[in-house]
């Protein structure tokens, strides 16, 4: 009986450092440029909106702004449309897309909201 | 519960929700849509709380295997589902307004997804023992070995992945960064949705145990 037991619990600890495992690659959709450049799929991008600045693209079209990844890639972004409201207050941004030439076409883009519940402007 | 319990509950729900609306103000860069953060944070509060009471009445009833630990440990689980679906879909409404979109695979909803399944399942186990003793056996060991996951599911793995989330409110350095004002409100909020939820399980047992008797 004691021999069982312990087969039993080995087999749990295994399926679920397993299941640990598998679930490590997948909790991310977030990848780096790096990757992206492997990448011929759309992926998301997260990076530092290090400039806070958004510059027009293709004539007005559209808008471009630079991205810094974990690694301390910088890439600019360019996005066939207008920039989101709250874009001017994010730390990070994910960008969804996939490289044209040095650019990052990006397809959607999702900004982080802020982790400092602070208040806006002064209280009086 | 007496009526005045009741009502004192009422009262006070009522009173976190007109702060919300009136003393709390703007934050930065989230402006008034930080109202969601007040109802969301406690609503996952509380279900973490549901899938822990969860775990320690079936310690009980396994060890006295007394029905009534049971139907605490079953009704706990519950409740606990019910408010982390709540969690996930302010959740999900508070990323649409933020980041852009509803669901996004972030780890804080892919973890959460997960949760939602694994309790999920204990309701499909339940009904699926006839037997009320194997029932409440099976529902006693599966919502034990349940809660081991939950604080990996909830604190340890989104800390150490990038997410859109913002940071736990005690962040990884161990320190609140929130306005006084908005703490203050969310103290209270999470005292009022807590004793909602033993609210909500006191009536559930009283149900549930006059179901038995009869």
């Amino acid at each position: 009986m004691r021999r069982r037991h312990l087969i039993g619990i080995i087999i749990v600890v295994l399926a679920i450092s397993f299941c640990g495992m598998a679930l490590r690659d997948s909790l991310s959709p977030y990848v780096s440029f790096a990757e992206a450049r492997e990448s011929t799929k759309i992926v998301q991008v997260k990076g530092d909106f290090v400039d806070k600045k958004v510059s027009l693209w293709d004539e007005g079209r559209g808008i471009s702004f630079f991205l810094e990844d974990e690694e301390g890639t910088r890439v600019r972004v360019v996005y066939a449309g207008a920039a989101p409201d709250n874009i001017s207050h994010a730390t990070s941004v994910v960008v969804a897309g996939q490289y044209q030439g040095a650019d990052f076409l990006a397809e959607r883009i999702l900004v982080k909201c802020p982790s400092k519940y602070q208040v806006e402007g002064d209280r009086q | 519960m007496p009526k005045t319990t009741t009502f004192a509950l009422l009262l006070w729900l009522l009173t976190v929700t007109t702060l919300v609306f009136t003393i709390v103000p703007p934050a930065l860069g989230l402006g008034y849509l930080v109202r969601i953060m007040f109802f969301h944070i406690p609503m996952a509060w509380v279900a973490v709380l549901g899938f822990l009471l969860s775990a320690w009445w079936a310690i009980r009833y396994l060890r006295t295997k007394q029905m009534r630990y049971h139907l605490l440990s079953s009704s706990a689980a519950r409740l606990g589902l019910i408010f982390c679906l709540l969690a996930t879909g302010s959740g999900a409404i508070f990323a649409k307004l933020t980041w852009g979109a509803y669901w996004n695979w972030d780890p804080r909803q892919t973890t959460i997804f997960i949760l939602l399944l694994i309790y999920g399942a204990y309701i499909s186990l339940e009904a699926s023992v006839e037997d009320p003793a194997r029932r409440a056996n099976a529902a006693a060991v599966y919502t034990l070995f349940s809660f081991i996951t939950v604080p990996f599911l909830v604190f340890i793995i989104p800390r150490f992945f990038e997410s859109l989330h913002p940071e736990p409110l005690i962040n990884n350095a161990g320190k609140i960064q929130m306005d006084s004002i908005m703490i203050g409100v969310l103290l209270a909020a999470l005292a009022g949705i807590t004793g909602l939820f033993l609210w909500l399980l006191q009536y559930w047992m009283k149900r549930r145990t006059t179901k038995v008797r009869e």
